[in-house]
């Protein structure tokens, strides 16, 4: 190694490049967007969590007690396709503004990631959904 | 409580549910039970919290809904008692699905849209304990109005307009005693944009409220981007400002960007903005910042890999001058079996007390069970908890 990093010649320009490389490629990797899955209704990607359910302004939030009271384990269920959560909105909302969010494991809200437009429910920032 | 657990979840097995020609019978049951102990004064301070079943049931025909929902909770001192949690009977005209009315208790709570945030949030009055006595009609050209009264105090009215051709408008309205809140809120379709608009009168005061949707001065094969200008004016004070929107459309990313001013002499700025990814890696990336016209900030980047059967990630929240950090990692070991721990600790201290929070959440059909341990200043908590449920 140590011959690597004191040679002066080719070797050491082509040592250069190659980590240069590696550190684009890695952070290609790291940070570049991928690609989207195809899928008609709502996806979260979350591979480690046990249950994600997609709730919001259409089905009380999943509160069995009321809104942000005791959550329905069953409301809004999403079914994993290969860690990605997949889940659909009621056809028959009425037109209008809605608020939603992903909550996995019964405990964490999270917004949607792959849409930029937020709100804000019971201290959680959430996404808005706009059905015209 | 493992064998009051498997003993439920056998007996949630029992219930029925029947579909048959006009008529649906469904029953069901739901369970929920909690424990905690502070384990710094020992594992025998363990006591139950909650320990509740929901039985329900619901019977729909093409004339007629009815459901109902109790609730069985036990409380520490082995005290049961009895609620109903909610119950409906509602009642339509054979033939006219828009002519009905009907009576409930915990099933129907006032909520009011907004653009965006609601003009009226969940749970902003107390209802549970009132009958509500609602009417729904409709039919003439479309127009559909329901009318709801809770108690003698409040009510609950709306008018909604059907699909007009070129938009539609929807009138709603809170009365509690002698306050009385109105909205009107539609959107206009002009095909390339959609204003959409808001009227708030509270009390005889009038808010307007309008905003544009749909212009995306940018659509590409990589990235839309949607501009909305949102105004907002009242007898005091007003305001404008814009947001900017960012989709990816074959990759996964979003951002937005938003800027709201006051229309007076001190224009009070405030900027939002936020970036989302989710790399080839795995990573999933958010990075959000606000500023308001004090200059207060809050600022905020985290990157999780969330992948199975192992994962971790970080988070850094700045606000003003306080800097807090969170660390987290993350296992699966089985399907639908999740262990998260965090750290946490604010860094702009001398000495940070740091926290750490530790859950683990499975699934096995309908059941659901939890455990979680919280230490934080000195106290550590043990929570535990389970639910099952049948449709």
């Amino acid at each position: 190694m140590g011959t690597w990093l004191n040679h002066t010649g080719n070797g050491g320009i082509c040592m250069d490049r190659l980590i240069a490389l590696s550190l684009l490629l890695c952070s290609c990797a790291v940070f570049v967007p991928a690609e989207k899955t195809q899928s008609d209704g709502m996806q979260f990607h979350y591979p480690s969590a046990a249950r994600v359910q997609l709730v919001g302004d259409w089905n009380n939030w999943g509160g069995i007690t009321g809104v942000l009271g005791l959550v329905d384990p069953s409301c809004g269920i999403m079914e994993t396709r290969n860690g990605v959560w997949v889940g659909s909105v009621p056809d028959d909302l009425d037109r209008g503004i809605y608020r939603y969010a992903f909550l996995v494991n019964g405990t964490q809200f999270f917004p949607d990631p792959l849409n930029p437009e937020r709100a804000d429910f019971g201290g959680h920032v959430v996404s808005v959904l706009l059905i015209d | 409580m493992t064998a009051l657990i498997f003993t439920l979840a056998v007996l949630l097995h029992q219930s029925d549910s029947t579909d048959t020609a006009g008529h649906e019978l469904n029953l069901g049951m739901f369970f929920y039970s909690s424990a905690s102990a502070d384990l710094n004064e020992g594992l025998q301070t363990l006591n139950t919290d909650t320990l509740m079943v929901f039985p329900d049931g619901s019977f729909h025909t093409d004339w007629a809904d009815l459901s109902g929902e109790v609730s069985v909770s036990y409380t520490p001192d082995s005290t049961a008692s009895f609620k109903p949690v909610s119950a409906g009977a509602f009642f339509r005209w054979p033939g006219a699905q828009w002519i009905g009315a009907g009576v409930s208790v915990g099933l129907i709570n006032p909520f009011l849209q907004g653009l965006g945030s609601p003009v009226r949030e969940w749970n902003s009055y107390k209802t549970d304990d009132s009958t509500a006595v609602t009417v729904e009609v409709g039919g003439l050209l479309g127009f559909q109005g329901t009318w709801t009264q809770f108690g003698d105090s409040l009510s609950w009215y709306s008018v909604k307009s059907p699909w007009l051709g070129f938009g539609a408008v929807k009138w709603n309205g809170i009365r509690e005693n002698s306050e009385q809140l109105e909205t009107v809120s539609g959107f206009l379709d002009l095909k390339r944009v959609q204003p959409w608009f808001l009227f708030v009168k509270e009390n005889s005061r009038w808010t307007y409220s309008a905003q544009i949707r749909g212009w995306k001065p940018v659509t590409g094969s990589t990235l839309s981007v949607e501009i909305a200008p949102l105004v907002s004016l009242n007898e005091d004070s007003s305001s404008a400002g814009l947001t900017a929107w960012i989709y990816g459309n074959r990759r996964a990313f979003s951002g937005y960007f938003t800027a709201v001013s006051a229309l007076e002499n001190e224009p009070e700025p405030h900027f939002e903005a936020g970036l989302n990814i989710l790399s080839q890696a795995g990573i999933e990336w958010a990075l959000e910042a606000d500023l308001d016209h004090i200059e207060t900030f809050h600022g905020e980047l985290s990157g999780f890999y969330r992948m199975s059967p192992a994962g971790c990630g970080g988070k850094i929240e700045l606000y003003d001058d306080s800097l807090r950090a969170t660390a987290t990692a993350l296992y699966s070991p089985v399907e639908n079996v999740s262990a998260e721990f965090s750290v946490m600790s604010d860094l702009d201290t001398d000495s940070p007390e740091p926290g750490c929070l530790l859950q683990i959440t499975g699934v096995r059909e309908n059941i659901t069970a939890g455990v979680s341990v919280e230490w934080e200043h000195g106290s550590t908590i043990l929570g535990m908890g389970v639910s099952a449920w049948i449709d």
